[in-house]
């Protein structure tokens, strides 16, 4: 059921979204990060998959604690970065967040944060991609990286989080 | 001497997607505008090939992340074509609510975050935010109104999961329906209150000898929405010929371009042609109705309009239009809504599906086998349909600009761009604007 606008769709304490498309590569990293987090079944966590930004604010409203994830370009292939969205904007100099679409992740943001619409806690996990094309596979050694992602994201949601050491057993790739 | 000019937007900011725009000038005349844009329906009319026809609802839906139920909708009615299923009432009044939800939540992120930052001068909506923080939150609850909405009736907000050729997986329970009629009505007043802002903008002066085409729902007192197999094509000031979705392939050629990876779509014997809300408003406005209406009158807008720039304030309309219906179908719910989908045997042959994306006619055609695997798909989207118009548009305003200075006339090209709404990705993947004055 909806509730009314401005409220969160469902309560949880935090959330993860996987943002990326499944069909497009390296993009896909998102999406099966959340998957090796969902097989944890953590208590008051809730996650989602967005194949592009402009959906999340409504997706963490309500949440005090939120962890995005996104391929990247930048960086050896696989390779993880973490970002504090709280309390820093993306700096420009760090791996670009891949996004075909209009609203990126930064100025939904930075949008979300002049309008006083943070989460408290807001933290940007990446995997660095190289291949974002149509119709590929994510390339293996960013698939290697995603149970360390996953684990990362346990991490960042601290308490709530559970064992991380079980994402590295039970993640894909 | 020769005085060349030369304007490049390697990135088409703000458009769903990417793509590039390349102007060439010579001696003050226009010699070349080429939209570039590139294409994921042909990879996933591909993709479709050998899948069960089921799935098409599913795949298509993805192709988008931004009008998933236009592609859902598209996709169901080319297969109960085929394999002659008819929806129900219920269904189709479902279906109509779910596209509505799809309609104010694209129409109100393009009118608020992509298309109100170039008519007030900024640059994005987060520096437009600034000094129009209210404009933003109400273009940010209306989008989220449209969201709930897609989540209320298709399971999610983002590529929807209840849809199924036939109908739906379930139905919502009432109660819920019930429920959304308060926060629908608060949305209607920020809807109501959005037609009179836009409406007030200035906007760039252009007067364009539009050909217009459009869906037309066989109900008359429909706006065009999920469906139809009629088509209207007309310039909006005599009576339109309508021909059936079955003459689509015959009276729209779609060519390829050099400068282009997405095909040009031309009306035979015409050429350019517009899909969307400049077409619907201009051939099927008067089945508007209700407040949405007398909006429109209140506010002047002329029928047909003819400037593209203005097109904002149709969107407009159409977001109160899509929060009247929701409510009348919502209102209408019945008691007893029976079977939630309709089925049948798959059949082989050939057939269309068409429905109304917010930016536009949206058309797909399959070819399907006896065991119900799709053999051959081909998907028409809006954006494709207007790529040509928009390349019209451009050297219009090109050649009645070239007074600006670059940067000036690359804002102005990139606006001219953004009035269609784009959706690149539906119609591509990567734009970036060149102007070349040599």
């Amino acid at each position: 059921m909806a509730d009314p606008p401005g409220q969160a769709a469902e309560s949880a304490d935090a959330v993860v979204v996987g943002l990326g498309h499944p069909d497009r590569g390296d993009d896909a990293v998102g999406p099966l990060v959340v998957e090796a987090v969902r097989a944890l079944d953590l208590p008051g966590v809730r996650l989602a998959v967005l194949p592009e930004p402009t959906g999340l604010d409504q997706l963490w409203a309500g949440a005090a604690r939120v962890v995005v994830v996104d391929a990247a370009i930048g960086g050896p292939p696989g390779e993880l970065g973490v970002h504090d969205l709280a309390t820093t904007p993306l700096p420009g100099s760090s791996a670009t967040v891949t996004s075909s679409h209009g609203m990126t992740v930064e100025s939904v943001v930075e949008l979300a944060r002049q309008l006083g619409r943070l989460p408290g806690e807001l933290s940007l996990v990446t995997v660095a991609g190289v291949s974002f094309e149509l119709g590929a596979a994510p390339r293996q050694d960013v698939l290697d990286a995603v149970p360390a992602a996953a684990a990362q994201v346990v991490r960042l949601l601290g308490p709530t989080g559970g064992d991380a050491a079980a994402v590295r057993r039970e993640g894909p790739g | 001497m020769t005085r060349r000019r030369s304007l490049d937007v390697p990135v088409l900011a703000r458009v769903e997607g990417e793509g590039a725009l390349h102007v060439r000038i010579r001696d003050r005349t226009v010699e070349t505008v080429a939209l570039s844009i590139y294409e994921p329906p042909r990879f996933f009319e591909g993709f479709l090939r050998g899948r069960a026809a089921r799935e098409a609802p599913d795949i298509t839906a993805r192709i988008c992340g931004i009008c998933p139920v236009a592609y859902q909708m598209a996709a169901c009615n080319a297969v109960e074509h085929v394999w002659g299923l008819e929806v129900g009432e219920t269904v189709r009044r479902l279906r109509r609510l779910l596209y509505c939800g799809e309609w104010v939540e694209s129409h109100a992120l393009h009118i608020y975050l992509l298309h109100a930052p170039d008519l007030l001068g900024y640059p994005d909506a987060l520096t437009m935010a600034r000094d129009h923080r209210d404009l933003v939150e109400r273009g940010l609850r209306l989008k989220k109104a449209g969201n709930d909405l897609m989540d209320l009736v298709g399971g999610r907000a983002i590529h929807p999961v209840n849809v199924r050729v036939g109908g739906f997986y379930r139905f919502p329970d009432p109660a819920d329906l019930t429920a959304a009629r308060p926060w629908l009505e608060q949305a209607l007043g920020d809807a109501v209150a959005t037609v009179r802002t836009v409406a007030a903008l200035a906007v760039p002066d252009l007067d364009m000898p539009y050909h217009f085409v459009a869906l037309r729902p066989e109900r008359a007192e429909d706006y065009p929405l999920e469906a139809g197999r009629v088509v209207l094509s007309g310039d909006g000031t005599a009576p339109a010929e309508s021909f059936g979705l079955e003459e689509f392939d015959e009276r729209v050629v779609e060519v390829q371009v050099e400068h282009s990876n997405a095909l040009h779509a031309r009306l035979r014997g015409v050429g350019p042609y517009v899909v969307g809300p400049l077409a619907r408003w201009a051939l099927l406005g008067d089945r508007l109705g209700g407040t949405a209406a007398d909006l429109a009158a209140e506010v002047g807008l002329p029928q047909p309009l003819r400037n593209p720039f203005a097109s904002i304030v149709v969107r407009a309309v159409e977001v109160v239009y899509a929060l009247e219906e929701a409510l009348r179908l919502i209102d209408a719910w019945p008691a007893d809504p029976g079977p939630a989908f309709v089925d049948g045997p798959a059949r082989a042959g050939a057939g269309h599906g068409a429905s109304e994306a917010p930016r536009g006619l949206l058309v797909h055609r399959y070819r399907l086998d006896a065991a119900g695997e799709i053999r051959s798909a081909t998907i028409v989207p809006p954006t494709s349909q207007n790529q040509a118009q928009i390349e019209a548009d451009l050297r219009r305003v090109v050649e009645g600009n070239l007074d600006l200075d670059d940067a000036a006339l690359r804002m102005r090209c990139e606006t001219a761009v953004r009035n269609y709404d784009p959706c690149i990705s539906c119609a591509t993947h990567a734009v970036r604007v060149t102007v070349d004055r040599g």
